[in-house]
């Protein structure tokens, strides 16, 4: 009777000790490569987070470094100031120098007008030619301007102007004659330098100055658009 | 014949677990390896009150299972207070199954030096 009970006390509990063992020996061999699996996984995952972390810290270094030439030279101040002047120049707003051209248009004949197409024409060849500043007896050409006829003459920026009509164009020299060279003429190749002489003058100079806009640019019923979108 | 039952029922656990091929998952492994470590706690105990004419079934079994199901439930409280219980249980049965094995071993080389001297006294009867 003892025995019996004995038996299937110790008995079982052993059994059950060899089960236990058995399962822990197999699960805690069978976890590491789970867990290796996992630890891989995760070490993938890091080095593309350091990969992305390397790429925005270029991105921060580059943009520190903008930002410190803003503030570093001096000021802020300044260095909005500069930009300021960048923009006037842009704009027309000073007056600069350099290499050119200089055309000069005048009346084929006593009496006649030059037509303010081929001031328009000149201008806008000149302005495709790569010019960076153009003026038209004193009158810089902005963004503004308009080139109309009005009874003889020729209005740029709403100032009449009287012949002969003096294009200054600062730019490559080579380029700006390439380009007055083509055709205005929609029905067969003509060009300004075929009516060199009296009426077109073709002049290169090498220290021009073109003259600022000096009117007060008007705009009215204009708002700045702030959204991002607009680039 | 009653030594051989811990042996044989061992024998039949440990492959009937092998022959199975269970494993558990991750999650509860450590609860496993608490209750092993209690288990092997209580057989300890279970070999060295037998080795000092101290077995009793009832408490062998009994504190068999509870040890398992106190070991691994406090594991799990652990867990739930984010407080390592289980080492507080890695501790306590380790040292425990460090001292139960000790004792076996000295109760194990007493019984074997008793029963030298007994062979010499024998021996030393028989020449006389």
């Amino acid at each position: 009777m003892t025995d019996r009970r004995l038996l299937i006390g110790v008995g079982g509990v052993c059994v059950v000790l060899g089960l236990m063992l058995s399962v822990q020996y197999q699960t805690s061999t069978a976890a590491p490569s789970a867990g290796r699996a996992a630890l891989s996984n995760h070490v993938q995952q890091l080095q593309s987070l350091e990969d992305e972390q390397r790429a925005l810290l270029d991105q921060l270094s580059t943009l520190r470094q903008r930002l410190s030439s803003y503030t570093q030279s001096g000021d802020p101040a300044a260095a909005m100031e500069s930009e300021l002047r960048m923009a006037q120049q842009q704009a027309g707003m000073t007056s600069v120098q350099g290499a050119g051209v200089r055309i000069t248009l005048s009346p084929a004949e006593e009496g006649a007008t030059v037509p303010y197409t081929d001031l328009l024409n000149i201008v806008n060849y000149l302005l495709a030619g790569g010019a960076s500043a153009v003026d038209v007896n004193g009158q810089r050409i902005v963004a503004t301007t308009a080139i109309r006829s009005a009874g003889n003459g020729i209005v740029v920026n709403n100032t009449p102007l009287t012949p002969p009509y003096r294009i200054q164009a600062i730019g490559d020299a080579e380029k700006l004659r390439a380009a007055v060279s083509w055709s205005y003429a929609p029905s067969g190749p003509q060009t300004y330098f075929q009516k060199q002489g009296e009426h077109f003058q073709w002049e290169e100079v090498s220290d021009l100055t073109v003259p600022p806009f000096t009117q007060v640019p008007a705009f009215q019923q204009v708002q700045v658009v702030t959204s991002a979108d607009t680039g | 014949m009653p030594y051989l039952i811990p042996v044989v029922g061992l024998l039949i656990g440990l492959f009937v677990g092998l022959r199975t091929q269970w494993t558990l998952p991750p999650e509860f492994a450590q609860y496993l390896s608490i209750s092993v470590l209690a288990a092997l706690d209580s057989v300890f105990g279970g070999v060295r009150a037998g080795m000092e004419y101290e077995f009793d079934l009832s408490i062998f079994v009994s504190g068999f299972f509870t040890n398992i199901l106190l070991a691994a439930g406090l594991t799990y409280i652990g867990t739930l207070l984010g407080v390592d219980l289980y080492l507080a249980a890695v501790f306590a049965f380790g040292v425990r199954l460090f001292q139960n094995l000790a004792i076996i071993r000295r109760l194990g080389l007493e019984q074997l030096r008793k029963r030298r001297a007994v062979k010499r006294a024998a021996e030393q009867k028989a020449e006389k």
